[in-house]
């Protein structure tokens, strides 16, 4: 995934303020241009789940998943040409 | 740590995919938006928190009719086996375990690590919902000595058989911060903690992925904070979700006979007209 954009949610676990699925819109889906890639990041696994369930609602596509030696979820995606 | 029996108060996932036709399970979310609706343990069921165990207009908990027809629409029997976890590192789970007890069903259990520990196990999810066939669930006895008011709380501010446990980060402890910026809706208009509190995050009693640590830590962790099992014990937090996870971890794990959840918690004494602040 070497050259493509990371974007590192951290832990989404402890924000329940204001949902996982806001964070995830405010801070992968709105930053990316249509049929732009990314590399998306998390140790939180609810989070990891949420990002490899949610392209279709929130516009994109599912290229990879993985989890890095470190325990890092690395999530691949490509924003929909709207 | 878990004693993954029926009698524990603890469930680990192994024990209960293994029994999962044995019990009621309940999925307790704050979003069920990015957790139950997009996959949950096989067979259980939701409380949506924000919908199910709070009353509205006024700022409570559901009352005991409405926990009856909670339950009696979830299909659940005054003799049945609950298991509850939850999103959000089973906070919310906890509250709801609170509230159950509150409302006097004994046998309700947590799900040890919640949905987090289940998914990063690679356990089974669902999008199936199930349609259960409701029942006529009725309270039988209501324990309000779970549970802690502001008065009650303000009266017993300097007794020395009472311990009061702040269980929120450290910043909101000293009143650096009222609220992280991601609660809008949490922010109370004075900063700093009850006087006298000790300050114990609620996270200091899990393991990194969640799951409770042992028994010798928990008790070792309260015991050094002067949370001894012969004080009474009053925890708080912003809303009482956090607080409820730490009166499990005291009430249920380690055995503490008089613990109690002041669910107003900061996001009221904190906006209360001359209730007592320290920093």
């Amino acid at each position: 995934m070497a050259g493509l954009r990371t974007i590192d949610l951290g832990d989404l676990s402890i924000l329940c303020g204001t949902s996982r699925l806001g964070e995830i819109r405010r801070r992968v889906v709105e930053t990316l241009k249509p049929g732009e890639e990314a590399v998306v990041v998390t140790r939180d696994p609810e989070t990891w789940y949420a990002l490899t369930s949610l392209g279709d609602e929130l516009g994109y596509e599912l290229i990879e998943s993985s989890k890095d030696p470190e325990g890092r979820y690395l999530v691949r995606i490509r924003m929909k040409n709207s | 740590m878990v004693v993954s029996e029926k009698q524990s108060p603890v469930v680990d996932p192994e024990w209960l995919e293994k029994n999962l036709n044995n019990v009621k399970v309940i999925e307790v979310d704050y979003d069920p938006s990015t957790a139950y609706n997009i996959g949950h343990i096989p067979g259980a069921l939701l409380i949506d928190w924000k919908k199910d165990l709070n009353k509205y207009p006024e700022r409570d908990i559901i009352d005991k009719e409405g926990f009856e027809a909670l339950l009696s629409r979830l299909g659940i029997s005054n003799t049945d086996t609950v298991v509850l976890y939850g999103d959000y590192n089973n906070w919310f789970a906890a509250f709801a375990y609170w509230v159950f007890k509150i409302y006097g069903h004994d046998d309700v259990k947590i799900l040890n690590g919640g949905r987090k520990k289940w998914i990063e196990l690679g356990k089974p999810l669902t999008k199936e919902i199930p349609k259960p066939s409701p029942t006529t669930y009725r309270v039988t006895k209501v324990d309000l000595t779970l549970r802690a008011s502001f008065l009650d709380v303000l009266k017993n501010l300097r007794n020395p058989s009472v311990v009061l446990i702040d269980v929120r980060s450290p910043a909101e402890y000293k009143g650096e911060i009222t609220a992280p910026p991601e609660y809008p809706n949490e922010a109370a208009q004075r900063a700093g903690h009850i006087p006298g509190a000790v300050n114990i995050p609620w996270a200091q009693a899990v393991r990194e992925d969640g799951t409770f640590k042992s028994v010798d830590e928990l008790r070792a962790l309260y015991e050094s904070r002067g949370v001894t099992k012969d004080k009474e014990v009053i925890v708080y937090c912003r809303i009482g979700e956090r607080a409820a996870h730490t009166f499990f971890v005291l009430k249920e794990i380690l055995g503490y006979p008089k613990v109690r959840v002041y669910d107003g918690s900061w996001s009221e004494w904190g906006n209360i007209v001359g209730a007592p602040i320290e920093k």
